[in-house]
């Protein structure tokens, strides 16, 4: 695992032309890019494109990585970005019919409660707009505190609090409407 | 039953996000204990918690040579427009139609009428303008517009070059290397 201070000066020999030891860094942050850019465009070949991409803009705009923030945030709003513009090219282009919403489990043969819950849980987070959706799952991937959802999704930490609380009390509610229809059918 | 207000509903998440100082946690005990409704919506409000919280376990991979191939394009040149091509000549065909447009005016004689000096005295200025010695101003139409055909052809190019030429070059130069 490399420190904070390693990365620096990991970053500092990249930029004085060992190439080579980029990949050290991807290697580092590349599940998080993906699972980030998976979250935005819903589909699998579009976010490991969209990642790699990512990583390739970061490391020619390495130069201008300003050290007072985390690599990490910065390098995670470029995907951010990245992905987004992705997902608007695909929206242009076509709507495919095998993008289906994030499969988070496989489901057994007999779903328990807890998967059962968790199909609810989808079906409550597609009634979400797009931006509430995004906070609460980068909100909820536990490697970002609000303050870095907040720069990553380029908006204010309140707005971003407020967007989270809210998308919460929606699940909620939703939710629960879900659980009674469920209970009224059974 | 009673209705939860936005302000219990935060308190009751940011309980949750264990962001509540020891006597805010005591206090809002002490109002659970009294109100059900607030019991409830903290049971609603936990399980999406939870559940949430559940997700995040399972985090999406990227394929094995995913690092590799991100070495091997360091050197592809990121996109910097954001026009898509299909967009930028749709810009393209706007911007020469105008052009177009101008030059045939310039060519026809139209704007020849339309050049001459602006009288400052006939139009009704403020009194500060009004004592100014500048008595008009001359205009000449046709000057105006051919800056404007220049300065159309200008972006004309710069559209070209940033979403059809360079573009089409960089995926030229991408399949050399395959």
């Amino acid at each position: 695992m490399i420190t904070l201070q390693e990365e620096n000066i990991l970053i500092d020999r990249i930029l004085a032309g060992e190439r080579q030891l980029y990949a050290q860094l991807v290697d580092k942050y590349k599940s998080y890019a993906y699972t980030i850019a998976y979250k935005v465009v819903e589909n699998k070949p579009e976010a490991e494109e969209a990642a790699q991409d990512a990583f390739i803009k970061a490391f020619h705009y390495l130069n201008g990585f300003n050290r007072q923030a985390r690599f990490s945030t910065w390098l995670y709003r470029i995907v951010f970005n990245t992905a987004i513009t992705y997902k608007r090219k695909k929206k242009q282009q076509f709507q495919d019919i095998e993008d289906t919403p994030i499969e988070y489990h496989e489901r057994a043969d007999t779903p328990t409660e807890k998967e059962d819950q968790q199909v609810f849980l989808t079906q409550a987070m597609n009634k979400l707009n797009e931006a509430d959706r995004l906070a609460i799952q980068l909100y909820y991937m536990k490697e970002f505190t609000l303050e870095e959802v907040a720069e990553m999704m380029g908006q204010n930490v309140n707005t971003i609090k407020v967007r989270v609380h809210r998308a919460r009390q929606r699940l909620a509610d939703e939710l629960k409407r879900i659980l009674k229809q469920e209970a009224l059918t059974l | 039953m009673e209705k939860i207000s936005n302000q219990q509903n935060d308190k009751l998440l940011d309980f949750l996000d264990g962001k509540l100082s020891g006597a805010e946690v005591a206090v809002l005990k002490s109002q659970l204990e009294q109100l059900p409704a607030l019991r409830e919506r903290l049971e609603e409000l936990r399980l999406i918690h939870d559940l949430l919280s559940g997700r995040s376990l399972v985090t999406s991979a990227p394929s094995p040579a995913f690092t590799d191939k991100v070495m091997h394009n360091l050197d592809k040149v990121p996109a910097t427009s954001t026009l898509s091509p299909r967009n930028g000549l749709f810009l393209l065909i706007g911007i020469v139609v105008a052009t177009a447009v101008g030059m045939l005016l310039l060519a026809t004689g139209s704007l020849d009428t339309l050049s001459g000096p602006i009288h400052l005295s006939g139009l009704n200025l403020p009194k500060a303008l009004q004592n100014l010695s500048i008595q008009s101003i001359p205009l000449n139409i046709k000057t105006v517009m051919k800056v404007v055909i220049m300065i159309n052809l200008v972006i004309a190019f710069i559209v070209l070059d940033r979403t059809v030429l360079k573009p089409f070059f960089n995926r030229k130069s991408t399949q050399g290397l395959n």
